[in-house]
C-alpha cells in the first residue's frame, strides 16, 4: 500500500466535506438547497445518489403517494402519462409484452397501484407454507384478474381430473412439490382438505378460490425454485471499522466516541452558551483539545485506555493535524482508493457538528460572537484516534480481534432467494391475473423475464414516477388556471390606481396583496426581493453591531445606521441609561440563578415571584405580551429615529470600514434599477408604500427561518424604510430622470413599512415626514392594509388545526397575535410551508387569482426589457433564493429525520449555534417537522412572462439559472408576453404546453372561496376588485 | 383538635388524589378499549382533574387555617394483609403536605395546559398525557401518603413515569439509553428506601407517620427509635433521596434526562421529581434530628453536590444541561439545609426554586430571542463571563478543573467501572457457572446486552436496550 500524501488527503477531505450541511449558526437562518453538493447534477440523479449516501428518502413513500391518488391529489391519467414517459425514457417500445398477455406498461401500473409486501425471513416462510392466505387471493385484487385466475385454474384442474391423474399428481398441482406427509399436512393447513382423491376432485366446486390460490402458490414456488440463483451484488464500500464491527458484532463504536467528543467540540465552538469558556481556546481546536486530554483524570473510560499516551505523544512531538490523520489512516489500513469514502463516512457520522466546524472555518463572519480558530482537518485529527481506540476496544472485547485490519468487511445485501422470488411472483401473478396453468405453461425463461422486469422497476423508480405524476397534476391545475385567467383578464383595462404597494416576493405576502387588491382597483401591488436592491450593513438603534440586510450572495459595501432624531437625543440618552441598568439587573439575576450563592439568593428572593410570569405566560400570552410592551414603554419609549441614508461624497470612511450612507449617485442607481425591475417606471400613483417583512415569535430557536430570505434571515423593514427615504429625495429623483429616464411626479410620495408575517402586524416608518397633502391617502392606505392584514390572518388560520374554522377575521387576528407570544406554541406560523409556485411577470396576469399563499410573486415587465438585462438580473437573484427555500422544504419534508431536524419538542439550544436533540446529540440541521408538516414536496413551478428564446438567452448568460433549470431543480414555464401561450422546458428544450380543459373555480372574494377549508386549495378566480369580461 | 368540619376536609383530601387517579384510569382504559381519544378530550380530562385537585387543595388549606386544624388523617382502608402486616391506605395532611400539594397540583395544571399546545399533533400526545396523569398520582402519593409503604408506591410510580418520559422519543437510541441509565440509578437508590421502610416497620411496628412521630405535628415530632436505629434508617433515607434528587455521585443522569419533551423536563427536573428526595427527608425530619451522623452525611453530600454541580454547570454549553446542573446545585443546598435541621427555610427555598426553574426550562427554547432582547437593552454585547475571579487560579489548575468539569467529575465513568461492571461481571461469572453445572436457561447474551447499554447500537431496534433483548442474537462466549 502506498502512503497517502498530504496533498491527496487535503484534496479528498475537501471533496468529502462538500457533503456536510452548509447551515450556519441558527440565529441567522438562510434557506438553501439541502443537496447543494449535488446541484451540478440533474435533480433526480442527485436526489437518488444523495439518498444512498445519507441513507435518506429520495421521495415520499409509495403509501403516501397512493393515499394522494385516493384523495384525488394525483390523477390516474397523470400517473399513466408519467409511466409512458418513463417507458420512452428507458427506450422501451409501446405495447411490448413482458409475459404472455401482460404489457410492461400494465405491469408497471400494477406495481405502482398495489403494494407488494416486502417479506423475508421467518415471516415469509410462514406465509409460504402456512396460514390462511395460502388458500385466498388478495382481497383488493383487480376483479378481472380474479375472475380470470379462478376460471382458468378451474378449467385446467378439471381437465387434469378428467385426464385421470392419480392422487399424487393432482395434489402436486396444489402443493409446492411436497411429498408424502408434508404434502398432506400442507393440504390440510392450506385448504382444510383431507388427503383423498374425492376431496381434491370436489375442490373446484367446493372452494374455487382456494383452488386458484393454492395452485398459483404451488406454481410460483415451483417456478421460483427452478430459476438460477441471482449472483450476489457488490459489497458496499464501508472502510470504517465502526461499520464493520456494527455489522458483525452489533456494537456501535460511535456510541462510545460521540458522547465524549460532542461536549468537547461544543465547548470549543461555543459562542457564549457556557458561563466558563473553554481553557486554551487560543491554541486552536486541535491543540486545545489534545492538550486537555493529556491531563490526569481525563480519558478514564475503558475504551480510552492508551489514548492519553497517544495524545501526549502528539503534543510532545508537536504533530500537525495532517500528520495525525495520515498516521491514523495508516494504522487503520485505509487505502487511497477508499480514502474519500472513508473521510465522507467518518464526517457524516456526525454531520451537524462536522458541518458547523466547516462553516465556521469557511465563513468565520457567520459566528454570532467570535469565530474560533479551527478547521475540519483538526476535527478529523481529533476524531480518528478516538474512533480507532473505540473500535479496537470493541473488536477485542466482542470479536476477540486485536487487529482492526482483520475485521471482516460489511457483507453485501443478500440477493433475493427463491422463497422471496416466489412471493413476489405470486403477488405479481395475482395482480396481473396470471393463473397457475399460465405460469406452468410458459416455462422458466418467461418467469425469469417477468421477475427481472419487476426488479428493474424498483421502488426508487416507482417513487420517481409517482413524484412526477404528483407534480404533473399540480402543474396541470395551475397552468390551466393561469391560462384561463390570462384569457379572462387580457381585455381588462383597469383604471389608474391611487395607491401602489410593494411587497417582498415571499409567497406569504401573496394573501395580503390579494386582500388589498380585492378592495378595489384603487390598489395596485408589486413584488420585489425584500432587500429592495439595497445591500447594506445595518445597525439598528440599540443594536451593538451591524448585520447584513441582503441576500447571502450579495456583498454589501455600505453601512446604514439608525439614529435618534436630533430633537430626541436627550430623551434617548435617559432611556438608554435606564434600559442599561435594567438589562444589567436582568442579566445578573439570570446568570446568578444558575450558581450556588446567587441561586440561593435568587430562589429565595424572587423564586416565588416567578409564579406570576409562569401563569401569565402560560395562560394569558397575549395579555402578558401587552403588559411587557407597556412596561418597556414606561422605561422609555423608542425615540423617533432617522436613517443615515446619505453621505456627502467627500467624507472618506476610515480604511477597513464601509462608508455610512449612500451618495446621491449610488442611491439613484439602486432606486432606479429596482423600479425598472418591477416595471414601475411610469404611471406612479400618488402614494407608493413599500413593505419589508420579518417574523417574531417566542420559544422558537428557528425564529430566523421565518424572516426575510432576501435579507439573509433578518427583518427587512429597514430596507423598505431606506428605499422610501431615498426615493423621496429630490436630488435622487432628478438623478432618476437623467440616469434612468424615470420621472417620478412631484405628487408621488413613498412610505416605508414593515409586515410581521407571524402577528400579521403592520407598522409604518417616518409617516410624520409625509406632506400634509397626502394625509387622506395615507389614511386610505392604512384602512386598506388594516382590512388586508386582518383577512390575511384569517386566511392563515384556516391552516392551523388548533384554530377553529369559524373564527371571524378579528378573532383570527387575535389568534395569530397569541401564537406569536405563546411560549407553548411550536408553530407560531407555518413559514414557507406549501410553497410551490413562482410567477415572474406583470401582476395583471395573476391579480384576481387565488394562489393560496403558495406563490412567489415577482413583478417584471417584459415589454420594457428588450436587452433582457432585467430578466437576467431577476432570475439570477430570485431563482436561487426561491429554489433554495423550496428545496430546503422539499428535503426537510421528504426525510425529516435525515434532512430535517425532526420534532422540535426535545430541541436543546447549544453553544448559541444550533439545536441538539436532548442531550449530547448531533447538531440538527434543516427544518423541524412542525415547520414543514403541511408542505407539499414539489419543485418550484416557475412561470416567467418571457418568450422561450428570451429564457434560453438568460440561461446562456447566467450559469446559476442554467444550473437550476438545466438540472431540473426548478420547473420552468414560459408564458408568452403577448399571446399568453405556455411552453414548458424539458430536456429537449421548450415544448408547447397544452392545458387540460377544466373549469376554473371562481368566487366573489377570497374569503368566500376558502371558508371552511383546511387543506390546499386549487387556484380560483376572485372577482372582487376588478371587473371581468362576462 | 377535632373540628366538626374535619370530615369535609378528609373528603377533599381524598379527592385530591382520587381525581387524577380516576382521570388516569379513565384515560388509560379508554385509550386501550376505544382507541386514542381526540386531543381535545385528553386535554379536558387532564385539565379538569388537575385543576379540581388544585382547587380542593386550596380549600383544604383554607379550611385548616380557618378551623385551626394542624394535621389530619384520612383512612381509606387496608389494601392487603399478610400475617401481622397490613398495607394501610391512608393520607396525612399537615403543614408540610399542603405547600407540596399546592405546588404539585398547580404546576401540573399549568404544564398540562402548556403541553396541550406544545405537543399538539405529536404522535405521542396521548402517551404523554397518560404519563403526566400517572406522574401526578405518584407525586400526590409521595406527598400525601400517611404511611411509608404508600409513599413507596408513589415513589416508584414517579420513577417509572420519569424513565418513560425520558425515553419518550423511543425511536432514537439515545433517549432509550438515557432512560435506562436514569431508571438504573433510581432502582439502586430505591433499594435503600425499601430497606428503610422495613427497618421503620420493625422498629416502630407502624409505618404510619402520625404514629411513628407522635405526639406533635410536623415539623416537630419525636421518633420512637433507638439512636443506632435512627442512624441506620436516616442513612438509608439519605441514600434513597440521592437518586431522585440527582445528588453526587448520581447527578449524571439529570442532564441525560433532558431527552424528553421540554415541558416534561421542566415539571420533572425543574420542579417536582427532583425535589422528591428533599420531601422525603423533610417528612422524616424527626429521624434525621435523632441521628447527627445521618444529618451530617446529608449536609456533606449536599454541599459537595452544590459545589460539584456549580462547577460542572459552568462549562455546559447547552441550555438544558446548564439548567439541569443549576437545579442540582440548589437541590444540594436544600438538602444541606435539611441536614442542618432547618425546616421552613428549605421549604421556601424549594418552592421558589421549583417555580423559577420551571419557568426557565419552559423558556429555554427562547434563549436566542431573550439574549437578543438583552443585547438591545444593554445596547452592547453581553458582558463576558467566567473571566473574573476564576482568573485568580493558576492556569494549569484552571485547565484541569475545566477538564474535570466538562467530564462531569467522571462520576458516571466511576459508577460504571466500579459498580456496574463488577456486578455484571459477577453475573456473567455466575451464569457461566450455572451453565457449567448444567441447565442454563437464559442465554448469556441477555446479560451482556443489558450490560452494554452504552454502546449497544440498536439503531434498528432501539428498544432492545430497555427490554434486555439483544439487538442481534449473539452467541454467549
Amino acid at each position: 500500500m502506498t502512503r497517502i500524501s498530504a496533498e491527496r488527503l487535503h484534496e479528498a477531505l475537501a471533496s468529502a466535506a462538500h457533503l456536510l450541511p452548509a447551515q450556519g449558526p441558527i440565529g441567522v437562518f438562510v434557506h438553501h438547497n439541502t443537496l447543494h453538493a449535488f446541484q451540478h447534477k440533474p435533480f433526480f440523479a442527485a436526489v437518488e445518489e444523495a439518498a444512498n449516501i445519507h441513507g435518506a428518502e429520495p421521495y415520499l413513500s409509495e403509501e403516501r403517494f397512493r393515499a394522494e391518488l385516493a384523495k384525488g391529489r394525483i390523477l390516474l391519467q397523470d400517473l399513466s402519462a408519467e409511466v409512458e414517459c418513463e417507458l420512452t425514457l428507458r427506450g422501451h417500445e409501446r405495447g411490448c409484452e413482458v409475459f404472455p398477455g401482460l404489457t410492461r406498461s400494465k405491469l408497471w401500473h400494477l406495481l405502482l397501484l398495489h403494494e407488494i409486501e416486502p417479506l423475508g425471513g421467518p415471516s415469509l416462510a410462514w406465509r409460504l407454507t402456512q396460514g390462511r392466505r395460502l388458500g385466498r387471493l388478495r382481497s383488493r385484487m383487480p376483479q378481472d384478474a380474479r375472475l380470470r385466475v379462478l376460471a382458468d385454474t378451474r378449467a385446467w384442474f378439471q381437465r387434469r381430473v378428467e385426464a385421470g391423474d392419480d392422487l399424487e399428481t393432482l395434489a402436486g398441482l396444489v402443493t409446492p412439490g411436497l411429498k408424502g406427509k408434508s404434502a398432506e399436512s400442507y393440504l390440510l393447513e392450506a385448504l382444510d382438505l383431507p388427503w383423498r382423491r374425492s376431496a381434491l376432485e370436489a375442490l373446484p366446486w367446493r372452494d374455487p378460490e382456494a383452488l386458484g390460490a393454492a395452485c398459483l402458490q404451488a406454481a410460483c414456488v415451483v417456478a421460483a425454485r427452478s430459476l438460477p440463483p441471482i449472483p450476489s451484488s457488490e459489497a458496499p464500500t464501508r472502510p470504517r471499522p465502526r461499520d464493520r464491527i456494527l455489522a458483525s458484532a452489533g456494537f456501535d463504536a460511535d456510541a462510545l466516541v460521540h458522547p465524549f467528543l460532542i461536549p468537547w467540540v461544543s465547548a470549543y465552538v461555543d459562542q457564549g452558551g457556557a458561563y466558563w469558556p473553554i481553557e486554551g481556546r487560543a491554541e486552536g481546536l486541535f491543540t486545545c483539545l489534545a492538550k486537555s486530554w493529556t491531563l490526569a483524570g481525563s480519558l478514564l473510560q475503558g475504551w480510552q485506555r492508551g489514548l492519553q499516551r497517544r495524545m501526549e505523544t502528539i503534543i510532545r512531538l508537536r504533530q500537525t493535524p495532517t500528520e495525525v490523520v495520515l498516521s491514523e489512516l495508516e494504522l487503520l489500513g485505509i487505502s487511497e482508493e477508499v480514502l474519500e469514502e472513508f473521510l465522507a463516512q467518518t464526517l457524516l457520522a456526525l454531520p451537524g457538528w462536522a458541518g458547523i466546524v466547516q462553516v465556521l472555518e469557511q465563513r468565520p463572519e457567520s459566528a454570532p460572537n467570535q469565530a474560533p480558530d479551527l478547521s475540519l482537518l483538526e476535527f478529523l485529527a481529533l476524531r480518528l484516534p478516538l474512533d480507532r481506540f473505540a473500535a479496537t476496544f470493541l473488536a477485542r472485547r466482542n470479536l476477540g480481534l486485536t487487529n482492526l485490519r482483520a475485521l471482516p468487511p460489511v457483507p453485501a445485501q443478500a440477493p433475493a432467494n427463491s422463497s422471496e422470488r416466489a412471493w413476489v411472483l405470486r403477488e405479481v401473478a395475482e395482480l396481473a391475473g396470471i393463473s397457475a396453468p399460465a405460469l406452468r405453461k410458459t416455462g422458466q425463461d418467461a418467469v425469469a423475464t417477468l421477475l427481472d422486469e419487476v426488479v428493474a422497476f424498483d421502488e426508487v423508480s416507482r417513487r420517481r414516477v409517482w413524484h412526477l405524476a404528483y407534480e404533473r397534476t399540480h402543474r396541470d391545475e395551475v397552468l390551466a388556471a393561469t391560462r384561463t385567467h390570462w384569457l379572462a383578464v387580457q381585455a381588462l383595462n383597469p383604471p389608474a390606481p391611487r395607491i401602489q404597494a410593494v411587497f417582498c416576493i415571499d409567497e406569504r405576502e401573496e394573501s395580503i396583496r390579494r386582500h388589498l387588491e380585492e378592495q378595489g382597483p384603487q390598489f395596485e401591488t408589486f413584488g420585489a426581493a425584500g432587500f429592495y436592491n439595497l445591500a447594506i450593513h445595518y445597525k439598528a438603534l440599540d443594536e451593538p453591531r451591524t448585520a447584513p440586510l441582503c441576500p447571502v450572495a450579495a456583498n454589501p459595501v455600505h453601512q446604514i445606521h439608525e439614529e435618534p432624531a436630533l430633537s430626541q437625543e436627550v430623551g434617548h440618552k435617559r432611556r438608554r441609561v435606564r434600559r442599561k441598568a435594567l438589562g444589567r439587573v436582568v442579566h445578573t439575576l439570570r446568570v446568578s440563578s444558575e450558581h450556588v450563592v446567587g441561586g440561593l439568593l435568587s430562589t429565595l428572593g424572587y423564586g416565588l415571584l416567578s409564579a406570576f410570569p409562569l401563569v401569565s405566560e402560560t395562560l394569558f400570552p397575549r395579555w402578558n405580551a401587552t403588559i411587557l410592551g407597556e412596561w418597556e414603554g414606561a422605561i422609555g419609549s423608542k425615540p423617533t429615529t432617522e436613517l443615515t441614508a446619505f453621505r456627502s461624497g467627500e467624507a472618506e470612511p476610515p480604511s477597513g470600514e464601509f462608508p455610512i450612507g449612500f451618495t446621491v449617485g449610488e442611491a439613484v442607481a439602486r432606486v432606479g434599477s429596482l423600479l425598472e425591475d418591477m416595471g414601475l417606471t411610469q404611471a406612479f400613483a400618488d402614494l407608493v408604500a413599500i413593505f419589508g417583512h420579518g417574523s417574531q415569535s417566542l420559544n422558537n430557536p428557528h425564529e430566523s427561518a421565518h424572516d426575510c430570505g432576501a435579507c439573509s434571515g433578518r427583518h427587512g423593514g429597514p430596507n423598505a424604510r431606506l428605499f422610501a427615504t431615498l426615493a423621496n429625495n429630490p436630488e435622487v429623483r432628478s438623478g432618476l430622470i437623467s440616469e434612468h429616464g424615470i420621472e417620478i411626479p412631484a405628487t408621488t410620495w413613498f412610505v416605508g413599512g414593515f409586515h410581521d408575517t407571524c402577528t400579521s402586524g403592520v407598522t409604518y416608518f417616518d409617516v410624520h415626514e409625509s406632506p400634509s397633502s397626502h394625509g387622506e391617502l395615507l389614511a386610505e392606505l392604512r384602512d386598506g392594509i388594516e382590512i388586508a392584514r386582518t383577512l390575511s390572518a384569517h386566511e392563515r388560520c384556516r391552516r392551523f388545526e388548533s384554530a377553529s374554522l369559524g373564527l371571524t377575521p378579528a378573532e383570527a387576528l387575535r389568534h395569530v397575535e397569541g401564537r406569536a407570544t405563546h411560549l407553548a406554541q411550536p408553530r407560531p406560523e407555518y413559514g414557507h410551508a406549501t410553497n410551490a409556485l413562482c410567477l415572474v411577470g406583470r401582476r395583471r396576469w395573476s391579480r384576481g387569482l387565488f394562489l393560496d399563499r403558495r406563490a412567489f410573486l415577482v413583478s417584471y415587465d417584459p415589454t420594457r426589457d428588450e436587452s433582457l438585462d432585467i430578466l437576467t438580473r431577476l432570475l439570477t437573484s430570485v431563482g436561487p433564493v426561491g429554489a433554495g427555500i423550496n428545496l430546503e422544504y422539499y428535503f426537510s419534508f421528504v426525510d425529516n429525520e435525515r434532512y430535517g431536524s425532526g420534532t422540535k419538542l426535545p430541541h436543546n439550544i447549544t453553544g448559541l449555534l444550533g439545536v441538539m436533540n436532548g442531550h449530547r446529540s448531533d447538531l440538527r440541521t434543516g427544518l423541524p417537522w412542525q415547520m414543514v408538516e403541511i408542505h407539499e414536496p414539489v419543485r418550484l413551478l416557475t412561470i416567467v412572462e418571457a418568450t422561450p428564446a428570451s429564457l434560453e438567452e438568460v440561461a446562456a448568460r447566467s450559469p446559476e439559472v442554467a444550473e437550476l433549470v438545466g438540472g431540473a431543480w426548478i420547473n420552468l414555464i414560459s408564458m408568452h408576453p403577448e399571446t399568453g401561450e405556455l411552453q414548458r422546458y424539458t430536456t429537449a428544450g421548450f415544448e408547447p404546453y397544452v392545458v387540460r380543459p377544466s373549469q376554473l373555480p371562481s368566487a366573489p372574494t377570497s374569503v368566500d372561496y376558502y371558508k371552511g377549508e383546511r387543506g390546499h386549495l386549487p387556484p380560483a378566480q376572485i372577482s372582487a376588485g376588478q371587473e371581468f369580461a362576462a | 383538635m377535632t373540628s366538626p368540619y374535619l370530615p369535609y376536609l378528609q373528603v377533599l383530601a381524598a379527592l385530591v388524589v382520587a381525581l387524577p387517579t380516576l382521570a388516569c384510569f379513565l384515560h388509560g382504559a379508554g385509550s386501550l378499549l376505544m382507541g386514542r381519544p381526540p386531543e381535545r378530550v385528553t386535554e379536558v380530562l387532564v385539565a379538569t382533574s388537575l385543576v379540581s385537585s388544585f382547587v380542593a387543595t386550596i380549600l383544604i388549606a383554607l379550611g385548616m387555617a380557618l378551623f385551626g386544624v394542624e394535621q389530619f388523617e384520612v383512612t381509606l382502608g387496608t389494601a392487603f394483609r399478610v400475617g401481622d402486616y397490613a398495607f394501610e391506605v391512608g393520607l396525612l395532611v399537615d403543614h408540610l403536605t399542603i405547600p407540596f400539594m399546592a405546588l404539585t397540583t398547580a404546576l401540573l395544571s399549568l404544564i398540562g395546559k402548556f403541553s396541550s399546545s406544545y405537543l399538539h399533533r405529536e404522535p405521542g400526545f396521548n402517551r404523554f398525557f397518560f404519563l403526566l396523569l400517572l406522574f401526578a398520582v405518584g407525586m400526590l402519593l409521595i406527598t400525601m401518603a400517611g404511611t411509608v409503604d404508600l409513599m413507596f408506591v408513589g415513589w416508584e410510580i414517579v420513577g417509572v413515569t420519569s424513565a418513560l418520559l425520558i425515553g419518550f422519543f423511543h425511536e432514537r437510541p439515545n433517549p432509550a439509553r438515557s432512560a435506562l441509565w436514569a431508571f438504573g440509578i433510581y432502582r439502586v437508590c430505591d433499594v435503600a428506601l425499601l430497606a428503610a421502610t422495613i427497618l421503620i416497620h420493625s422498629a416502630t411496628h407502624s409505618a404510619n407517620y402520625s404514629e411513628a412521630f407522635a405526639p406533635s405535628a410536623w415539623p416537630a415530632g419525636t421518633p420512637h427509635l433507638s439512636g443506632a436505629m435512627a442512624t441506620s434508617i436516616g442513612i438509608l433515607l439519605v441514600f434513597a433521596a440521592l437518586g431522585k434528587s440527582a445528588q453526587v455521585p448520581f447527578s449524571g443522569w439529570l442532564p441525560r434526562a433532558m431527552e424528553g419533551p421540554t415541558p416534561s423536563s421542566a415539571i420533572f427536573y425543574g420542579a417536582l421529581s427532583i425535589h422528591a428526595g428533599a420531601y422525603l427527608l423533610l417528612r422524616n425530619g424527626p429521624i434525621l434530628e435523632a441521628s447527627p451522623i445521618a444529618a451530617g452525611i446529608l449536609v456533606a453530600i449536599g454541599v459537595i453536590t452544590a459545589l460539584h454541580a456549580t462547577f460542572v454547570g459552568r462549562v455546559q454549553t447547552d441550555i438544558k444541561s446548564i439548567l439541569a446542573y443549576a437545579s442540582v446545585t440548589q437541590v444540594g443546598l436544600i438538602l444541606a439545609e435539611i441536614g442542618m435541621g432547618l425546616r421552613i427555610l428549605p421549604l421556601v427555598h424549594l418552592t421558589g426554586h421549583a417555580l423559577l426553574r420551571t419557568l426557565q426550562l419552559l423558556r429555554s427554547p427562547s434563549l436566542l430571542h431573550e439574549r437578543h432582547k438583552l443585547q438591545l437593552s444593554l445596547a452592547s454585547e453581553l458582558p463576558e463571563s467566567g473571566t473574573y475571579y476564576e482568573h485568580l487560579l493558576p492556569s494549569r489548575l484552571r485547565r484541569w478543573l475545566y477538564t474535570m468539569a466538562l467530564e462531569r467529575g467522571n462520576h458516571d465513568v466511576i459508577l460504571r467501572g466500579m459498580i456496574l461492571e463488577p456486578i455484571l461481571a459477577t453475573a456473567r461469572l455466575l451464569e457461566r457457572a450455572e451453565a457449567f453445572l448444567g441447565g442454563s436457561v437464559r442465554s448469556g447474551s441477555q446479560i451482556q446486552a443489558s450490560a452494554s447499554c452504552e454502546e449497544s447500537p440498536a439503531s434498528t431496534e432501539p428498544l432492545s436496550d430497555l427490554s434486555l433483548v439483544p439487538a442481534r442474537s449473539r452467541k454467549s462466549r
